[in-house]
């Protein structure tokens, strides 16, 4: 493959998986809600060609703002992300996690871990959490 | 000297939640014939609605039904992924239980509204062939 046409068709396959992946998701949202393009179009205040043709090969007239809306009136909800973004949240979730694992193998217990034991409603603003965290802090600067 | 043999891996196009695509080994080279639009539609088809939704559910887009066609003593149903001007041929079956399109044929730039039938044919052939060299492949 050549340097221009890899650069033509990966700019072509952005497009195209992101118009295919939101007509697929149209489509299942249809069928697990039981609803035929007719009545779709009919929810949306359209034409059901307007309807057939968001569906078809060109898609024409999906936008965003549009997907969010049948989305909607299919009783599901858009949910949008990227794979940066995905990967980004996935590591503040491992530091999260791991943070939280060594708060419970500290000697020290968190306040906000013995409220939750203790089925009390934890004050996050005490001052015994940020005597807390400030010593873990301490704890990691020196590890 | 004897061939060596190639695995599974080798055939593999693309894999998703619900099914698998497998392909004829010069598959991508017999696609770069067509436009790079049409050849990132059929990916994004295969890839993002066939692996991960099991299915292709818009005619405009899939060609369920490509006729039947006698290889052997069997006949085999060819389907077809369709973009702009490409089309792409094919027989659905399974992979060790999960549903499987077998990639066996590409038409770069349809000039018929009919698909051609010796080319279907060879779609079906061509589909049989590579089922055989997959273990766990059936259709």
């Amino acid at each position: 493959m050549t340097d221009k046409r890899k650069a033509e068709y990966e700019i072509a396959y952005a497009e195209e998986a992101a118009v295919t992946k939101s007509q697929a998701l149209i489509e299942w949202a249809m069928e697990r809600a039981g609803v035929t393009q007719k009545e779709l179009a009919k929810r949306l205040g359209i034409s059901e060609s307007a309807v057939s043709q968001l569906l078809g090969l060109s898609a024409q007239n999906l936008s965003v703002r549009r997907l969010g809306k049948i989305l909607h009136v299919l009783e599901d909800e858009l949910s949008i992300s990227s794979k940066e973004r995905d990967r980004w949240a996935s590591e503040r979730k491992a530091r999260a996690n791991d943070w939280t694992s060594v708060l419970r193998c500290t000697d020290y217990q968190h306040p906000v871990y013995a409220a939750v034991a203790n089925d009390c409603v934890p004050d996050t603003s005490s001052y015994q959490v940020t005597q807390f965290e400030h010593r873990y802090h301490e704890m990691e600067d020196v590890a | 000297m004897a061939k060596a043999e190639r695995s599974r891996k080798d055939y593999l196009y693309a894999s998703g939640s619900e099914a698998l695509a497998f392909a004829y080994l010069e598959f991508e080279a017999d696609l770069e014939a067509a436009s790079a639009k049409d050849a990132a539609k059929i990916d994004a088809l295969l890839k993002q609605e066939y692996c991960e939704f099991g299915r292709v559910r818009n005619s405009e887009k899939w060609n369920a039904d490509e006729h039947r066609h006698k290889v052997g003593h069997a006949e085999y149903r060819v389907q077809a992924a369709k973009a702009y001007q490409c089309r792409v041929y094919g027989v659905e079956g399974s992979y060790n239980g999960s549903r499987a399109f077998f990639i066996s044929a590409v038409e770069p730039k349809k000039k018929k509204d009919k698909a051609d039938r010796k080319l279907l044919k060879t779609a079906a052939e061509r589909a049989v062939e590579l089922v055989a060299k997959i273990k766990g492949a059936k259709i």
